[in-house]
């Protein structure tokens, strides 16, 4: 059931190998940039038929407020926004499936906080949308961060991106609305 | 309370937000009955006053209107009870709201509007307090969570995601006063019979009869069970614990 994939990831060395790993399975990858307010509906209309939607937008350092709660927009808003229009789209043409890229637990501790919103939040849509002849499996994917800020070695990219391929693909199929560890 | 206390509170500055109802006025008659001197905040003003009266017949108390979700409130705020106290020894983050909705009828307005109320107070309260917790000598702030930081519910999943968000807040938060003596730990209720879990958890007898087959204890909280542990946390008795959490939800997440 592989199809249009729409990767929501700054680009990155991290983008790059998840776009190798997508496309070596046979996706078509399309992109969508987090930090575009309202351009959801509109990167989501482009991939259409939409089969997967992987999403990895890494927290930034912050100490003022101000700074927290674009932080909390930017990265846990972000999945919101383009979760409740994939899945939708994704249920339209016949399921599919979300990745989240999470901080794992270990890390930085801020960025650990976000990964455990988007652990969270990952684990209810799973939840909403499980059911029916066309499921969206949602399942977080626990990374060190920085994985997630695209610095780690290209074997440790690759390797986190060949398990997200992994959790997208049919052959995760009864794996939904929990956190995965990526062996990074 | 009577007799010797296990977990001296006695004289503590404590700061307890949306202290006018429910587990926040229940830790606060708890903290009253110990000892502490308290502030109560709240956004309404006549609750908020009703309550205050209230609890004054258990100890020192002072409400004060805030909004918690609003950093200059929070400024306002920790003026009043540097002033009013003479500082503080500790903060109960306890503020926080429930829509029971399902996530297609979710706006990102309402996602935003329930992460600010669950989250960014508690993140404020947090850093706020705490620098005033630790100005003042060291002590402990307690973040409330809920036991739905740890399942996935998608018919409240912005009170999920922020609870979720909560907890690790508290982790991170341990970790930045650690040098300064403030400990910060996060409690997770369970059901406690509230006006909020009233409003939220139950839609009819059959739904409050599905909840309770799901706890081993067999029954909801009385939110008078919350104080103990809310002394315990304040008190120097868990100077051990910080960015730890303590489920208080009769075994609920257990199974």
């Amino acid at each position: 059931m592989v199809g249009n994939a729409l990767l929501c990831i700054p680009a990155s060395p991290l983008r790059e190998a998840l776009t190798i790993a997508f496309t070596g399975l046979g996706w078509t990858c399309h992109h969508a940039q987090p930090d575009d307010d309202g351009s959801w509906h509109q990167a989501i209309a482009e991939a259409a038929p939409l089969r997967a939607m992987v999403h990895a937008v890494p927290p930034r350092a912050h100490s003022t407020f101000p700074a927290f709660e674009a932080d909390f927009e930017r990265v846990v808003g972000s999945l919101w926004r383009a979760g409740t229009l994939a899945a939708p789209a994704m249920r339209e043409a016949g399921g599919g499936a979300i990745v989240v890229l999470a901080t794992a637990e270990g890390s930085d501790p801020v960025a650990a906080m976000f990964g455990d919103g988007l652990k969270s939040l990952a684990a209810c849509l799973g939840v909403a949308f499980a059911e029916g002849p066309a499921p969206v499996r949602v399942n977080a994917l626990a990374v060190p961060l920085p994985v997630l800020r695209g610095q780690a070695s290209a074997a440790l990219l690759a390797r986190a991106a060949a398990t997200a391929a992994f959790l997208a693909s049919p052959d995760a199929s009864y794996i939904t609305a929990t956190t995965v560890p990526s062996g990074c | 309370m009577s007799g010797k206390q296990p977990f001296p509170v006695a004289g503590k500055r404590v700061l307890v937000t949306g202290g006018t109802a429910g587990l926040g006025f229940a830790m606060a008659r708890a903290l009253l009955e110990g000892g502490a001197r308290l502030a109560i905040t709240g956004r309404d003003e006549e609750r908020g006053g009703a309550a205050e009266r209230n609890l004054r017949s258990f100890g020192d108390c002072l409400f004060l209107r805030h909004d918690a979700a609003e950093e200059a409130s929070w400024a306002e705020v920790l003026d009043t009870v540097r002033h009013r106290l003479g500082g503080l020894d500790a903060v109960i983050n306890n503020v926080g709201v429930n829509e029971v909705r399902p996530i297609a009828l979710t706006s990102y307005a309402d996602f935003l509007r329930l992460a600010r109320i669950n989250l960014h107070s508690a993140w404020l309260g947090t850093y706020r307090g705490g620098a005033l917790i630790a100005d003042s000598g060291g002590g402990a702030v307690v973040n409330i969570g809920s036991m739905a930081a740890r399942y996935a519910h998608p018919q409240v999943a912005p009170y999920c995601t922020a609870k979720a968000m909560v907890a690790g807040l508290s982790k991170a938060a341990a970790r930045h006063f650690e040098a300064r003596g403030v400990r910060v730990n996060t409690i997770h209720p369970g059901i406690f019979l509230t006006e909020l879990t009233e409003r939220t958890a139950f839609s009819d007898d059959a739904a409050r009869a599905a909840q309770i087959a799901r706890i081993p204890a067999a029954r909801f909280g009385d939110p008078a069970e919350l104080g103990p542990l809310a002394l315990f946390l304040v008190s120097e008795a868990s100077q051990g614990l910080t960015g730890s959490e303590f489920v208080a939800d009769g075994g609920r997440t257990a199974w």
